[in-house]
């Protein structure tokens, strides 16, 4: 494991592409952070300070998170999709790795990429949290931290369906551009047609409901307003997320999937 | 007898419906020097690709009869073009080689200098011209100091002297009973290097044996006599040729080592035949080469 690590690290630290993409993904993701936690609106049954606070700020920075898993997965494109343009997953057989090998190396680096993401997200909560909560309990910060858990579950997910892309198709530009179509409009639209008992299993939709966005409901003013005037049905919050726990399984499930059937191309294609 | 070291049953190997190898069946021994010829499109590279486990085969199996759990680390390998990354210098790529064979990383010092590239050692791979590049690959193949080297079209892009430099290389593995495989179609390359030879032509085996056995440079002799018939009979009971054909009116022959036209002449004029005609061809090893692959 620590051979296929380090061999995959060489790769990776040298390719300019990581060093950029990584760049954006850390920079933009405090910038918009920042800004969002500097937004201070007063709206009736709405308690936006709440979401800069512990235990809920875990739920904001990791739904803010969510916006560039698209970021990394590209880059796991990039990364794969060299391979097959520069032929070296050629090079990497011939000297002696074996094809599983080839996949767990890559499997490495996602599960890298994953952690890293994860780790940003959990100092950039406690940061944040600190910063706008004045009197909170040790249980109380730490209340709602499993779901950078789930959000590393999720990333791993987005990352391991580009894996399946780019193995599949061999090409840099298409397999973002795959990637995109399926991520953005296909899936959607696909659901469109089928019942929400169905649509609701679909990969993407699976994936994303992992980190809904934060409840914003303030629970306390519920009672002093008009919480009836705002229609918040349609805003799919952690609280009423259908099952946050199911989905887990159900994405746990699309990784073995996805990465299964990553194996089984790369084992039957020629390089 | 000599030990096989790779066996190649009955491949086939189709692209869409191209048919790039047809029934292929072969084997190398230990310490050959084996090399495959052919033209362009013959499936040198694919045989070489599929041995390398690059390329899967529709049909057929091979058989490396290496004492290694992973042989494949036993074997040193340039396929085609150099594949290396791009964006790493000659020194990055080859840690990653080390790696993956798990040797040594003085290991990079020895190769680079053996194929004389230690002085690009940092260098970008994309920085190097088409023949460094080529030596590279070759440095990547010797890492580890494998069993087996196989080789396609390995002077490609390599000026005369890295040519006569690659060749040195080849001998000098070989003498260390090394067995090398090269795919090439410079019969030059074959004939100066190999031991043995298998020509293919459009995926298919057409001959396979000794090099000096199949691509002798000797001369072909045109002789004729006024009974054409009774002199080729009789130069076939002799066993003084290695060929013998009888074309129109005249005899094509090649002449076993210890025998050359003037002592032909002899032996037939006390023979009681007399010969009207003898003819000295010198037939250059293209020719012989395109000759068994028409």
């Amino acid at each position: 494991m620590i051979k296929l690590f380090k061999i995959e690290f060489q790769k990776l630290i040298s390719l300019s592409a990581f060093k950029a993409i990584a760049i954006i993904h850390v920079a933009l993701f405090i910038v918009v952070l920042v800004v969002i936690s500097g937004f201070d609106v007063s709206i009736p049954g709405i308690n936006l300070k709440q979401l800069y606070q512990f235990p809920e700020i875990w739920g904001l920075t990791t739904w803010v998170a969510s916006w560039f898993n698209l970021l990394l997965s590209f880059l796991i494109i990039i990364f794969i999709g060299n391979e097959y343009t520069y032929k070296t997953f050629r090079q990497n057989v011939i000297d002696g790795l074996s094809r599983t090998q080839l996949l767990l190396g890559k499997s490495y680096i996602i599960l890298l990429f994953g952690l890293s993401a994860m780790i940003l997200v959990f100092f950039s909560s406690i940061i944040v949290g600190s910063l706008n909560t004045e009197t909170v309990s040790s249980n109380d910060i730490f209340s709602k931290a499993y779901l950078i858990f789930v959000y590393f579950i999720q990333s791993i997910a987005y990352m391991t369906i580009a894996m399946l892309i780019v193995l599949f198709v061999k090409n840099i530009g298409l397999s973002i551009l795959f990637f995109t179509l399926y991520f953005f409009p296909v899936e959607l639209i696909i659901r469109g047609f089928l019942p929400e008992s169905i649509s609701m299993y679909f990969p993407i939709k699976v994936i994303s409901n992992l980190t809904p966005l934060p409840n914003v409901v303030d629970t306390n003013a519920e009672a002093n307003y008009q919480i009836n005037a705002i229609d918040t049905s349609n805003i799919q919050t952690i609280t009423d997320s259908p099952d946050l726990m199911l989905n887990t399984f159900a994405a746990l499930a699309y990784i073995t999937i996805f990465w299964s059937l990553s194996l089984l191309i790369l084992k039957k294609q020629d390089l | 007898m000599s030990e096989p070291i790779l066996e190649i049953q009955n491949i086939s190997k189709n692209y869409g419906k191209l048919k790039a190898l047809n029934n292929l069946s072969f084997s190398v021994n230990k310490g050959d020097i084996y090399g495959i010829l052919g033209p362009n499109g013959s499936g040198k590279t694919t045989i070489l690709s599929i041995i390398s486990d690059i390329l899967k085969a529709n049909s057929g199996n091979f058989i490396w009869h290496l004492n290694s759990l992973n042989y494949r680390k036993n074997i040193g390998t340039l396929i085609e073009t150099p594949n290396f990354y791009h964006y790493l210098t000659v020194e990055q790529n080859l840690k990653i080689v080390v790696a993956i064979k798990e040797v040594h990383i003085s290991e990079i010092t020895k190769v680079l200098k053996l194929v004389k590239l230690d002085n690009r050692k940092n260098s970008l791979f994309r920085d190097l011209s088409l023949g460094l590049k080529q030596r590279l690959a070759l440095a990547s193949a010797l890492v580890g100091n494998p069993t087996v080297i196989v080789l396609d079209e390995p002077t490609n892009g390599l000026d005369p002297e890295g040519i006569a430099e690659f060749r040195e290389i080849i001998i000098e593995q070989a003498k260390l009973g090394k067995t090398i495989i090269i795919a090439s179609h410079v019969l030059d390359e074959i004939e100066k290097v190999c031991t043995n030879v298998a020509i293919l032509k459009k995926g298919t085996l057409i001959k396979t044996g000794k090099v000096n056995e199949l691509l002798s440079t000797k001369e072909k002799v045109i002789i004729s006599s006024t009974n054409i018939e009774n002199t080729f009979n009789f130069l076939v009971q002799s066993g003084i040729t290695e060929y013998i054909k009888i074309i129109n009116s005249d005899i094509e022959l090649i002449l076993q080592n210890d025998f050359d036209t003037e002592k032909l002449n002899e032996y037939l004029f006390k023979n009681n035949i007399i010969l009207s005609k003898l003819d000295i061809i010198k037939t250059s090893l293209e020719s012989q080469f395109l000759e068994i692959i028409k």
